[in-house]
Formats: C-alpha cells, structure tokens, sequence
C-alpha cells in the first residue's frame, strides 16, 4: 500500500479524494471538482484506471467514474 | 377479528414489524451518510426504496432464524436484531440455522451474507444511476437557458469563498475556463459543472426558472 502512495502523484491524488468525497462522477465533472481542465486530468486518470485504482461504468448518459475498493482503500490510508 | 387478532399474535407479527421499522430506519441513515451531498434525492430513487426494503425483509428472515433457536420472542430481541442483523449473518456463529437438507449454518450464514452485498451493491449502482441521470438532464437544461456571460458570473461568485486547498486556486477557475482554447460550448458545460458541483442542483434550478420567467416576460411585451 505504500508503495502505491509513493507512487502517486499531488494531481492523481486529488483526482482520488475527489471521488471519495463526493462519489461518483463523469470525468468532466472530476475536473471541476479539482479546478482542472478536462485536458490536464486526462493522463492521469489513464494511469489511475491502469493502477486499478479509479474504472469506468457506462450508463445511459455516458460513463461515471467510480473508485474501486484498492482505491478506496489508498485514500483512506 | 379475533381470530385474525390470535393469528398475529402468535406469529409475532408485531415483533417482525419492529425488526422491520428497525432496519429500515438503518438502511434511510445508511442511504443518507452515503450521498450526504444530496439525501433527499437519493432516498427518492428506486434503488433505495429496494434497498430499504431488502435491509428489512433480510433482519425479518434473521429474526425468524433466531426465534427458531428458541431465542425469547421479545421487543427488545426484535430492536437488536432490526440493528444487528448484519452483523449477524457475517458472524460464523452457530446462529442461523440450516436450511432441511443443506449443509452447514455456517454455510448459510455465508450465503445470506454473500447475496446481500450483492444486492446492497446493486442497489448503490442504481442510486448512482438515478441520480447522474438526473444531473444530465439538468445539465441540458441549464445549456439552453443559460448564456456564457451569465454562468461564468454565477460561477465566480460561487468559488468566490472557496479555498484553496491543492495546487489550483478555485477563484481563477473561471478564468482559466475562459481563457483555454475550448470551444464556447464546452466552456460552459464545465461553468454548469462549476455550479452545479461547488454550487448546488438547487441554486442551477433557480437560475434556469429565473432565465424562463425572463423570456415569458420578455415574450409578453412583445407581444
């Protein structure tokens, strides 16, 4: 677990509270949250998904960005 | 009557009702701490009446099993069980007992649990659902009624107070919408995000009903 927090970065760390602490979100949506751009959260939302951190669910309207339990469990500790 | 009266006393409906009410009330708190930023909507959702409903009929099932052990058929066993039932069929204690021709209650016990974590997860993906659902379409709304100018005004005031509290500072967010090579579309469905999230759903509400009661009025001089 610490390994996977050296290993994230101050923006993908953002990205992650933000999921936590409001829930689910489209990606547009995450980069209000974090005052981004939706250009500056796209790499490191790849990276987040690539981590098995953050992944994606289709629904009617688009796609919602959920945190998965490996990344619930990285913004709790 | 009477008999109807003596049927239901000796079922302890009474004390399932208890367990019930209990449980529900747990899955309304539960349902609220989890979507804190809007418990109203989420309680209105599909999902949570399933999921209110599944928290009460799985403790009545719970305190069938515990009755069954020969467990006294009290009030205070149907308020404990309406709040610890969960607990309960997680534990691998000799509670639950086995089904006639199945294994162990262990086993049991396991299954009950496994089924309904499923099914509360089930149901949080369709609050989920329901409740993006209903962003997007508000989102929609406030693109047609809304004009750039007057939500990147609304937009600044509402991060006016904000502080920052990583690398980007809220306050030139607006700005920093404004100023990026977006096209005037995208700019303002990131100033609806801006609201909507920073702001509120209702305080976007507000903004469209004042932008049609400003049409139907300019509507009606001119005509």
């Amino acid at each position: 677990m610490k390994l996977f927090n050296a290993q994230i970065d101050e923006t993908q760390r953002q990205l992650l509270q933000a999921l936590w602490e409001k829930g689910p979100a489209m990606p547009l949506e995450l980069a209000v949250r974090t005052f981004m751009l939706p250009d500056e959260i796209q790499q490191p939302l790849q990276e987040l998904e690539k981590a098995g951190l953050v992944e994606r669910h289709a629904f009617k309207g688009g796609e919602m960005l959920v945190l998965t339990k490996l990344g619930q469990e990285i913004v709790r500790s | 009557m009477t008999t109807l009266l003596t049927w239901l006393a000796g079922h302890h409906v009474g004390l399932y009702l208890a367990t019930a009410l209990v449980a529900a009330l747990w899955a309304v708190s539960e349902i609220v701490s989890t979507f804190a930023a809007q418990p109203v909507r989420a309680l209105r959702t599909s999902g949570a009446l399933l999921l209110v409903g599944l928290n009460a009929a799985f403790a009545c099932l719970v305190l069938g099993a515990a009755l069954a052990t020969g467990l006294a058929p009290s009030l205070w066993t149907a308020v404990g069980v309406g709040l610890a039932w969960q607990m309960l069929i997680r534990t691998r204690i000799n509670f639950i007992q086995p089904l006639p021709g199945e294994g162990s209650s262990e086993a049991v016990g396991f299954r009950l649990d496994e089924m309904y974590t499923r099914l509360q997860a089930f149901c949080r993906r369709q609050i989920d659902r329901t409740l993006v659902s209903e962003r997007v379409r508000l989102i929609e709304q406030a693109l047609t009624m809304l004009d750039l100018e007057e939500l990147a005004r609304r937009a600044h005031l509402v991060l006016a107070a904000l502080l920052a509290t990583g690398p980007a500072d809220p306050r030139n967010y607006v700005q920093k919408i404004l100023n990026s090579e977006m096209d005037e579309e995208s700019k303002e469905l990131l100033l609806v995000l801006t609201i909507l999230d920073h702001g509120s759903p209702a305080l976007l509400r507000d903004m469209i009903r004042e932008a049609e009661r400003g049409k139907k009025d300019a509507k009606e001089k001119t005509s």
